[in-house]
């Protein structure tokens, strides 16, 4: 058995060394690599080991029972179609079956394996039902304070991001942030920035040595991150758009789309919860490209 | 029996609650209200008028026709059912 970290959660894995290993690529908690060198492979990771109280979630093959009584629904993540079924506490998604709990969650997998898109929507429906709030955002921090940025794709947040990382930022994920509604902490589980050459070249051309041999399927550098450096705290959450008021109604609007939507009841529940906590955070005057390096340095330098 | 449709997504804004249909995108808000009645769901439409007469004060009559007015918006929007 394998034994890993993903966010608070201890995971414990029965799938194969090669099924097991993509998902630790994507679930398990970043550790930063030493300087200079190239990032370590999931088995090496000394990740941050949660309490040994903490979360349980098990993955192994099995034979997914039947739903019955289910909600249907044909989703699409990522351009890639996968068949849903939920009812209550329990998800089926293809040939992956997960039972949700906020304490304890399993996923059996078909001998057929699992798509990558089944799985990630398993694993965020369990962080979301364990008190983790998935956020479609950049996360900037400096010393224990950390700026959620959001916005629409090609409103500017990777444009952001590479910036404040250039002026010296930490930077928490580019995209796959987790804030974890009782606490106040947001983490990430990027393990890199993305960024086309013209990008780093034009705005943190002094990042481009920390740039790694390997590029990602765009052909984009991959800029290492340090999301394991210390635990922050979220202090605000801005919208990237164009400087306009959201009224109340709007803000809602925003946060769910930020966080997606959950299926199952314990998923939901914990959502609801989270994005009612989460609503005060979010500043209701929009940010645009030209002002929110300012508005990430007052609110993190001061 | 009103009972609430179990996807929506709910915000609670304290004196205002927003509803969101998932399948739809489309939010609906809630006044002091409707939250009250939202909050009772699963209920009957007597006792849902019960409460607003005795939370404002409404006549019998008063207090049907907005419990009824209210349960039609939230029905046409699929937030709520009658079964």
């Amino acid at each position: 058995m394998n034994r890993w970290s993903s966010l608070d959660a201890q995971v414990q894995s029965e799938l194969t060394p090669a099924q097991d290993s993509e998902l630790r690529a994507l679930w398990e908690n970043p550790v930063l690599p030493a300087e200079g060198s190239e990032p370590l492979a999931p088995s090496a990771q000394a990740a941050v080991q949660p309490h040994p109280d903490s979360r349980r979630i098990e993955l192994r093959e099995g034979v997914p029972p039947q739903p019955v009584g289910a909600s249907h629904a044909a989703l699409t993540l990522m351009d890639l179609p996968v068949e849903a079924a939920w009812n209550e506490s329990r998800l089926w998604l293809d040939d992956l079956y997960t039972e949700v709990g906020q304490h304890s969650s399993r996923l059996l997998v078909g001998k057929g394996g699992a798509s990558a898109v089944a799985w990630s929507l398993a694993l965020t429906e369990v962080q979301r039902a364990g008190g983790w709030l998935p956020l479609h955002a950049a996360v900037v921090a400096r010393g224990g304070k950390a700026v959620a940025i959001t916005g629409v794709s090609g409103a500017g947040k990777s444009t952001a991001t590479l910036r404040l990382l250039g002026l010296g930022f930490r930077v928490i994920c580019e995209d796959r942030a987790f804030w974890h509604a009782a606490s106040g902490e947001v983490r990430g589980l990027d393990r890199w920035l993305r960024a086309f050459d013209d990008s780093v070249d034009t705005f943190a051309p002094q990042l481009r040595d920390q740039a790694l041999a390997q590029r990602d399927i765009k052909g984009k550098l991959l800029l290492p991150l340090t999301p394991d450096a210390g635990a922050a705290q979220l202090l605000e959450v801005l919208a990237l758009s164009d400087g306009s008021v959201m009224d109340s109604a709007g803000r809602v609007r925003l946060l769910w789309e930020t966080t997606g939507y959950p299926l199952t009841r314990p998923a939901r529940d914990a959502v609801q919860h989270g994005v009612g906590r989460l609503l005060p955070l979010l500043r209701a005057q929009t940010v645009t490209r030209h002002n929110v390096l300012d508005a990430v340095q007052e609110l993190l330098e001061f | 029996m009103w009972q609430a449709n179990s996807a929506v997504l709910i915000t609670d804004l304290g004196d205002e609650l927003v509803l969101m249909h998932p399948e739809r995108s489309e939010m609906f808000s809630l006044n002091a209200t409707g939250k009250l009645l939202w909050q009772q769901l699963p209920a009957t439409l007597d006792s849902l008028s019960h409460s607003l007469e005795q939370t404002y004060g409404l006549t019998p009559s008063q207090a049907r026709d907005d419990a009824e007015a209210v349960l039609e918006q939230l029905r046409t929007r699929d937030l709520v059912n009658c079964v």
